[in-house]
């Protein structure tokens, strides 16, 4: 048991150095640099206070970006382990194949959540340098509710990296995402318009595809909304929890599968 | 070579998400740019296609920055954020309230929250989204004006836009000068359209109290409004009975009958049953 948690911990250090070795989260910082700080001090009419169009559109990148780092990280690991060849070592005993998905799972989570903690820190810098606002219960339940969104992209980018190649992966990854996102809380009402074909398929998705609305705590957090009961945080995690496990089930019988 | 092969593949991947991240970079910086008002680009009405594509895609970009307005004043809860059954009688094909928008019945729906825990979907969706019904406090209305001015740099032609402005910065900010500004910035981009030149004139009427400047204006949207080519559409009738209504109404207070007398005729031309043309009537008759 012990040297499992060694050898997962061992994989998650990897994971974290590979993320901050590559290099991607200094570019993405400084694309939402970029981005930001010309509309950072926008005045229209030359009225000033209006804050709420910048904490949005921060935001909107901070949902961007760390969906884009999450599937980034988690969509390479198994298909450069392939290229590599550095998957048979890894396969050597005593470390199997359970601890290996496992190890892999948690480290490219701890990276693409660490990339989060610095997107929310630069995010709360801004803000609370343009707003004055620095901290709030919103705040704080719109992170957890966001950690468990990269949760569930990081297992559904893991498992599809051993279904296709880390492009498709990511691009189909994206259109499940955003089109949950935007659409995810309509399905039912789309379906009941539709044809039978569709309406199955709607259905189907409905009850398979992520509800990634579920984290989105946007609307709260830009417009000043009261928290939510921390009972809903509770379920939106439970339910990020058993999504990424059923991934996680899904991407194990494939290792298990995969033959080298 | 067939890792070479492989090396190549992935060097054109790599090179086609640069080329991607640069053109989102790119369009990102032009609309900060239109934004901020540093960059107009010219909208003139030409044949060639790729302006009408380029001026349609701009009005599209342009309506949805008033969606967001509209979503703003609402503190962000958009039809799609709403789980509640009934909530789409309450707006218009464009997802914006209609004119019973604001009834009793809909603040009623808003504020209920029927969603059963044993429809997990809805039940998380109808807590973790805000519907309940909410206004934007008239001070707190200068977060409206980005999106407004994104609006207008994104698609000058758009006269929603320019209305919407005038009257959040005339009625919520109570900001009158800058109002009028903006407005008449919306009729130098749109020469032709007589309902900036009404709007104009009605808060020069009802704000700022100069009828001098507010019958000028009227008189340009009058032969605005009738140098249109188009066939007229119920909303320009109503329009021009507008501009009717109030010219007779300044030469009632002028006491200039043959001017009155001009009017009524062309406003009974128009719907001699309008309460407006009546109205005018009544003023006449009165004399």
């Amino acid at each position: 048991m012990s040297i499992a948690i060694l050898q997962i911990s061992a994989l998650i250090k990897v994971s974290l150095l590979e993320l901050y070795r590559r290099k991607d989260l200094i570019v993405v910082l400084i694309l939402g640099a970029i981005l930001l700080l010309p509309i950072a001090f926008v005045t229209p009419f030359g009225i000033s206070g209006s804050g709420t169009y910048f904490n949005e559109i921060a935001l909107i990148m901070v949902w961007i970006f760390s969906i884009f780092i999450a599937l980034g990280v988690s969509s390479r690991i198994f298909p450069n382990e392939f290229e590599k060849r550095t998957i048979y070592p890894l396969l050597a005993k005593p470390a199997g194949r359970g601890v290996i998905l496992t190890g892999r799972y948690l480290g490219a989570l701890t990276a693409a959540i660490s990339a989060l903690c610095i997107f929310y820190a630069a995010y709360i810098l801004l803000c609370g340098i343009k707003q004055g606002v620095w901290f709030s219960e919103v705040l704080l339940q719109a992170f957890i509710l966001h950690a468990g969104l990269i949760a569930v992209m990081v297992a559904i980018g893991m498992t599809g990296s051993l279904l296709m190649t880390p492009s498709a992966n990511i691009t189909l990854s994206l259109l499940v995402a955003f089109g949950m996102l935007f659409f995810g809380n309509r399905l039912p009402e789309l379906a009941q318009g539709q044809g039978a074909i569709a309406k199955i398929a709607l259905y189907s998705a409905n009850a398979l595809a992520p509800h990634i609305e579920f984290f989105d705590m946007r609307q709260r957090l830009v417009h000043d909304w009261p928290a939510v009961s921390w009972l809903v945080c509770v379920v939106v995690m439970l339910y990020a929890a058993v999504y990424s496990w059923v991934c996680l089930l899904i991407a194990d019988l494939l290792l298990r599968r995969k033959r080298f | 070579m067939k890792n070479g092969s492989f090396k190549v593949a992935v060097s054109i991947e790599r090179l086609r998400i640069m080329q991607a991240l640069i053109a989102l970079t790119a369009a990102v910086v032009l609309q900060v740019f239109l934004s901020a008002g540093r960059l107009e680009l010219p909208q003139k009405s030409t044949s060639s296609l790729l302006s009408i594509i380029s001026d349609e895609t701009r009005m599209v970009f342009s309506g949805i920055m008033i969606k967001k307005v509209d979503a703003y004043f609402h503190g962000g809860a958009t039809v799609a954020n709403c789980t509640l059954e009934n909530h789409l009688d309450a707006h218009d094909e464009n997802q914006l309230h209609g004119e019973q928008g604001h009834s009793d019945s809909h603040h009623i729906a808003h504020t209920k929250k029927p969603v059963s825990f044993f429809r997990p979907v809805k039940w998380v969706n109808s807590r973790i989204h805000a519907q309940e019904h909410r206004h934007l406090a008239n001070e707190k209305s200068v977060e409206l004006l980005p999106w407004i001015v994104a609006a207008c740099r994104t698609a000058p032609k758009n006269i929603d836009s320019y209305q919407i402005g005038s009257y959040i910065l005339n009625r919520m900010i109570e900001n009158p000068e800058t109002a009028i500004g903006f407005l008449e910035e919306g009729i130098k981009n749109n020469p032709l359209n007589p309902e900036l030149e009404v709007s104009l004139a009605e808060m020069y009427f009802g704000t700022v109290k100069d009828v001098e400047k507010s019958a000028i204006h009227f008189e340009n949207a009058l032969e605005k409004s009738l140098a249109l080519k188009r066939e007229l559409t119920e909303d320009d009738n109503m329009l021009r009975l507008k501009i009717y209504f109030y010219i007779g109404r300044i030469a009632k207070d002028n006491r200039d009958f043959d001017r009155l007398r001009q009017v009524l005729k062309s406003a009974q031309d128009i719907n001699r049953e309008n309460v407006m043309t009546k109205a005018i009537a009544a003023w006449l008759a009165e004399e």
